[in-house]
């Protein structure tokens, strides 16, 4: 009877919802390329969560709340640690790196001049008469 | 966000989309019931003025992907963002005189697609069609994602409520009382949005300092602050072609130059993207404030309302929610009312019922905007992308169709194969784009493509008969002309 109850209590805590100890901290829409991103992680029962941003030296807060994501942006080129802490805790419940690469300059510029060339090519073409019969 | 860490109390949301929901019923069944005829309810009678003219061309474009993408944007790739996205009034402006042209080459037209079939035969038409209905289920679910966000984030009402609530209200009021309400309700929406945008920037710039948001900005996300951010630079182009794209193909916006009297659309087109210019600018604003006021942004789209609500409490956040949900009611009666003709049109009665009787039209126009509000509702529940990067998805498709169109309504070369390449090599040269670089280059890359394709049209002769389109109204077995 107690292993079948073991069982049982074994099952339920798999089925039940991830627990502070399983979190995890994802990377979603991913605009690495572009300097920003949302970092989320499950909060289900709305505890208080701290994010926080290794500087190299120290952790450092960057929101503390019951949100369960948060969308950081204008970030330069680099690594960049994040950390999920319960309150006071000093490790982590769960980490991930973002690594931020911008498209390089001049992959802008080709893109950029392509849209100003068709630009005045469109307002060129409107701007003429229509061909009759 | 929940209910009681939000700004605006539950009582007071829900009175709110009570109190609006009524309203806009109310006008669409008030004027739904002077529709006499098919062209009535499908056009406006053909003959909307200028004041009106105005006001749904500028409510429509100002929706809620003004009012909640624009600050996205900005709150992801800065002052180019808020400045690229304004860019969007190019597409009103340059569609005007082909709005005035369209009216003449084609004074029986209804939908866009007419014109497609016309001009470019029947598998441009085809191709044409599954672009145009993918766009504006794009667009659909774009205004049910944001209607639940905007709800949320300002009241911590659940998304799956707030979006259901505003498609449902939308879909009614559209069936009730077609394009004659859709452009009544845009003229009201349209002073809303308006008053209340100068009552938030007034309200913002007296209580916070461009210092402080300056400070925040540099210390915490310096490239937002950056001319040089590369896919900023990228985006700014983009986004112009995207909105050109929307606009030059979409039913949404040729259905108001049919329905608007003669002599009409080049001004009111002009003058409503003059109009509409600084409206995302100011919108924009708001989210550079974020920063410097630490509110946390769980999703970029939230960004604006949750602003407006930290930064003027109550009475910001009843202001948002109104413009927001004039803004989102706008253009969402007026995409569900230009899809459904399209369908009509060009499936139903193109496709399937060619001998459709005008009450059977009548008829099947209620089930397909009563189908389309059904699809919002189903696709926009799982939230599968932010606000930004579904909407850009859809640049692919539309911004392939610019060329063809332009080439189509003004030279009388270029053929319907020609065209029908230059659409769906655009729109896959974009989609290679958008998965491969980003969502801030699909358009651009899309109508690049389409306009190298195109050009080939001006080694062909001059053939296309321009009063081909001018296609008379034909009788059909009850003897009726549709």
């Amino acid at each position: 009877m107690a292993f079948l109850k073991t069982i049982i209590f074994m099952g339920f805590l798999l089925l039940s919802a991830p627990s502070l100890a399983q979190q995890s901290l994802t990377i979603r829409d991913d605009g690495s390329n572009a300097g920003y991103a949302t970092l989320s992680w499950d909060n289900p029962e709305k505890k208080i969560l701290e994010l926080k941003l290794f500087n190299g030296d120290q952790w450092q807060a960057v929101y503390r709340g019951t949100d369960s994501a948060t969308t950081v942006s204008g970030l330069t080129n680099g690594q960049y640690r994040y950390g999920l802490f319960t309150d006071m805790a000093a490790t982590p419940l769960a980490e991930t790196t973002l690594t931020i690469q911008h498209h390089p300059l001049n992959r802008a510029w080709i893109f950029f001049f392509i849209g100003l060339l068709m630009f005045a090519a469109l307002v060129t073409f409107i701007s003429k008469e229509a061909e009759t019969e | 966000m929940t209910p009681e860490t939000a700004v605006l109390p539950l009582p007071i949301a829900w009175l709110l989309v009570a109190l609006f929901s009524l309203i806009w019923v109310y006008l669409g069944w008030r004027l739904g019931r002077s529709n006499k005829d098919l062209d009535d309810y499908m056009l406006a009678g053909r003959k909307v003025g200028m004041g009106f003219a105005i006001a749904t061309a500028m409510a429509t474009w100002v929706t809620s992907n003004t009012t909640m993408t624009a600050p996205q944007l900005t709150y992801q790739l800065g002052i180019w963002g808020m400045i690229g996205y304004s860019l969007g009034a190019v597409g009103l402006i340059l569609f005007a005189p082909l709005a005035k042209r369209i009216r003449t080459l084609m004074p029986h037209g209804f939908t866009s697609g007419d014109f497609i079939r016309l001009r470019y035969g029947k598998t441009a038409w085809r191709i044409f069609l599954i672009i145009s209905l993918f766009y504006s289920l794009g667009w659909l679910i774009s205004l049910g994602m944001a209607g639940g966000l905007l709800i949320e984030a300002l009241s911590g009402i659940p998304y799956f409520y707030g979006m259901s609530v505003i498609v449902a209200i939308c879909t009614i009021y559209t069936v009730f009382g077609g394009l004659k309400a859709v452009i009544a309700t845009d003229f009201v929406q349209t002073l809303l949005i308006l008053i209340g945008l100068i009552l938030l920037a007034i309200l913002v710039m007296s209580r916070i300092g461009f210092d402080d948001m300056h400070q925040a900005l540099a210390a915490e996300r310096p490239m937002l602050l950056s001319l040089l951010l590369p896919a900023s630079i990228m985006f700014l182009f983009n986004n112009l072609f995207f909105g050109v794209g929307e606009i030059f193909h979409s039913n949404v916006w040729w259905s108001r130059a049919f329905a608007f009297a003669p002599g009409v659309g080049l001004k009111a087109y002009a003058l409503a993207g003059l109009f509409w210019l600084p409206i995302p600018i100011v919108a924009g604003f708001i989210a550079l404030a974020a920063p410097a006021l630490g509110i946390n942004v769980p999703s970029p789209d939230m960004v604006a309302p949750l602003v407006a609500g930290e930064l003027l409490g109550l009475t910001g956040a009843i202001l948002v929610f109104i413009v927001v949900f004039a803004a989102l009611a706008s253009s969402l009666d007026s995409v569900l009312a230009a899809t459904s003709d399209l369908i009509v049109k060009d499936i139903y009665k193109g496709h399937i019922n060619p001998n459709a009787s005008e009450p059977q039209l009548r008829k099947a126009v209620v089930v397909i905007i009563l189908g389309l509000g059904f699809l919002t509702w189903a696709l926009a529940l799982p939230r599968m992308a932010t606000l930004g990067s579904l909407l850009h998805f859809t640049g692919a498709f539309v911004a392939s169709t610019i060329w063809p169109i332009t080439f189509g309504l003004l030279k009388r070369r270029g053929n319907g194969m020609l065209a029908s390449v230059a659409m769906a090599g655009g729109t896959i040269g974009g989609l290679i784009a958008y998965f491969s670089i980003g969502f801030y280059v699909a358009a651009l890359t899309s109508a690049f493509i389409s306009m190298a394709i195109m050009l080939f049209a001006l080694r062909q002769k001059p053939s296309f008969n321009w009063t081909t389109l001018s296609e008379p109204l034909t009788e059909n077995k009850n003897g009726e002309l549709s």
